[in-house]
């Protein structure tokens, strides 16, 4: 028979982690539940108010627009972010000069502090004195007012990100090509397929688990947008960059409404998890 | 169908490393082909070469005549087999097998119709519909190998196509390939390292060593006249039995451990060799017990002391050591020898090669 301290030692051993997941993300998480039932600005106690949060929801405007802003944003984001991933993927899989380097470059953003990027891209979009204008004006183009126009901001903040992260998802990519067999590239030049048609039929489909976790990756960051509307346009002008994690953060730490917040925060929880699974349900008819 | 000729070919690597020299052979039309060789001795990039999937140092390639080193690979009408199969596997069987046809426009109609055929030929007519991972591995290979017949390509390339496969399935695919160059007649080209598939396969084989020929001829003369000591170290398993030695004033072979009167034919050849020394090379196959020799003419008797017994089937393998040679020798399976046992061996003396001891080229009278 095992020794009471030998029975007790397993519990003992899993406990720290029990503990950091209770105290992490199992108690946010039910807490933060129980608010989307509650009325609470941090210092009155709370007060049940049943679903009305999630009424309020419904018939906020700014919370429409919030969301129109966010998937607008993704409809940039997603397809551009993808698309630069794979095109400096290929290109990064070639046999071409100082290709570490490069590999490296890409990457570098992704550590750098979204804050630190973001203020460097305040500088860039700067109307007067930014440089991408500099450069406009050169060429005889006229200024164009990237963060300060409701129609371009959002695109501008949407390449910014998509600077910042291609690179993560750059080297995902990468390591998805260099497990492609080159046999079947031989095949297929055997049999007469040409790059593009290589690229379509046998690059594509074979990167289809990377770029289904690729896309998914993007979905996720792209609805957590949140420091690059914060920093550099502060959700304007006229309110066409206030994303749904912007609105969540002024609702719950500038209106000190915890329970709206919350309630904001799991229906954008329900949104992502929809959204990702038509992604996958898509991505896996097209390419099974 | 078509001749493949491939004169002075040389392949060199940036870094220098020369995996084939100046290698000449002539494929003749509808032949099966072997290039057999240790793994690294450049029979692949030959192959590789030939189908345009590795760039030529120099030399040429001419198919029925015509110089094909700058045409790219999709036009030089040769179809490739590979050793991991290189099947689609987003793609049916059928899509796999339509795959270059589609790339050559040819109608639909057609498509279905010749995949059809060549699914009939290989038995996959009921996988059509299947994706390779639903596959076994023969089912895959012979995938495959139909991807590559619906081409009716002038030149069939096997590079390795056995060796994902296990023993019997091996042997079923080895039969099933040598039925289809039957039925195909097609000139077929196939790498592999497995002396036997070479053997039980080839028209001719070609052996390498390398990136050198070291020779060129059928299954039989490969086997029966080996034109140096690797090959007939290659060719034969289990391999030729050797000893360097060298001959004294009375025809006898002196080795370490091993004194052997050898027949006069064969001791007239030391006479052209330096200091009349020699590696004298004997198959299991012609080491016998003497009391199981019956008429066949026979070198001295040698006393050995059996270290292995290697029971086959239909045959049992004895190891023993003579001098500092660790040797094999085939017997029948109902042997009674036993591990220790202290036996007499003779050498089957019509049998008996000699190879020069410095370059290793055959010596014969001829």
């Amino acid at each position: 028979m095992r020794s009471k301290g030998g029975q007790l030692a397993p519990y003992g051993m899993v406990a720290p982690y029990l503990a950091h997941f209770a105290l992490i993300t199992a108690f946010p998480v039910v807490f933060s539940l129980v608010l989307t039932f509650h009325r609470w600005n941090l210092l009155s106690p709370m007060q049940w108010i049943g679903t009305k949060n999630f009424s309020a929801v419904a018939a906020d405007p700014l919370f429409w627009k919030a969301l129109g802003n966010t998937l607008r944003f993704l409809a940039i984001h997603i397809p551009l972010q993808v698309g630069v991933a794979l095109v400096l993927a290929v290109a990064l899989n070639q046999r071409i000069q100082a290709r570490g380097f490069f590999r490296a470059a890409y990457f570098l953003p992704v550590v750098v502090s979204g804050v630190v990027v973001t203020i460097l891209w305040k500088q860039l979009y700067a109307t007067e004195t930014g440089t991408l204008n500099a450069i406009l004006l050169a060429l005889g183009l006229d200024r164009v007012e990237w963060l300060t126009d409701p129609r371009i901001a959002m695109p501008a903040i949407a390449v910014m990100a998509t600077w910042k992260n291609v690179g993560l998802y750059v080297i995902l990519l990468l390591s998805g090509l260099q497990s492609i067999p080159r046999q079947l590239y031989e095949a297929a030049v055997l049999d007469g397929a040409g790059k593009v048609s290589q690229f379509f039929n046998i690059t594509i489909p074979m990167l289809n688990p990377i770029l289904l976790s690729v896309i998914i990756l993007s979905t996720i960051n792209g609805f957590s947008l949140f420091i690059e509307p914060y920093v550099m346009t502060g959700g304007g002008p006229l309110n066409s960059t206030l994303s749904m994690n912007l609105y969540i953060y002024r609702q719950g730490f500038a209106f000190y409404k915890m329970g709206y917040a919350a309630t904001l925060g799991f229906i954008l929880a329900g949104i992502v998890f929809v959204v990702v699974m038509i992604e996958r349900r898509v991505i896996e008819q097209e390419y099974p | 169908m078509a001749s493949v000729q491939i004169n002075n070919l040389r392949k060199e690597y940036p870094n220098g490393v020369v995996a084939l020299h100046d290698v000449s052979l002539t494929v003749e039309d509808g032949e099966f082909y072997v290039l057999v060789g240790p793994s690294g001795c450049g029979k692949s990039t030959l192959l590789r070469m030939i189908a345009g999937l590795e760039e030529i140092t120099s030399g040429d390639i001419l198919i029925d005549g015509v110089r094909i080193n700058d045409v790219p690979p999709k036009d030089r009408d040769v179809a490739m087999v590979f050793q991991n199969y290189a099947l689609y596997p987003h793609m049916t069987v059928f899509g796999n097998m339509s795959f270059a046809l589609k790339h050559r426009k040819i109608p639909k109609d057609e498509i279905r119709q010749r995949v059809e055929a060549a699914a009939e030929i290989l038995e996959l007519g009921e996988y059509l519909d299947r994706k390779p991972r639903a596959l076994s591995g023969g089912q895959r290979q012979r995938v495959a190998v139909g991807r590559a017949m619906v081409r009716d390509p002038n030149v069939f390339l096997f590079d390795e196509p056995l060796s994902n496969l296990d023993a019997k399935l091996r042997l079923q695919m080895r039969v099933e390939i040598s039925r289809l160059h039957k039925k195909l007649k097609t000139t077929m080209i196939y790498v592999t390292h497995d002396q036997i598939e070479a053997m039980t396969m080839g028209t001719r084989i070609v052996v390498l060593k390398s990136g050198i020929v070291q020779q060129v001829d059928t299954p039989h003369n490969l086997y029966k006249n080996p034109a140096n000591q690797f090959v007939a170290g290659f060719i034969g398993s289990p391999a030729m039995n050797f000893f360097e030695g060298a001959l004294d004033d009375e025809q006898t072979f002196v080795s370490p451990g091993l004194k052997c009167k050898l027949p006069e034919s064969i001791a007239l050849l030391f006479g052209d060799l330096p200091g009349r020394r020699g590696v004298v090379g004997v198959r299991p196959e012609h080491i016998y017990d003497p009391a199981e020799a019956g008429n066949k003419d026979v070198a001295s008797e040698i006393g050995v002391t059996i270290d292995v017994v290697e029971p086959v089937g239909a045959d049992a393998y004895i190891y023993f050591y003579i001098g500092d040679s660790y040797c094999c020798m085939r017997v029948g399976a109902d042997t009674e020898h036993r591990p220790g046992d202290p036996i007499q061996v003779c050498f089957d003396a019509g049998e008996i090669k000699l190879f020069h001891p410095d370059t290793g080229d055959a010596v014969t009278s001829a």
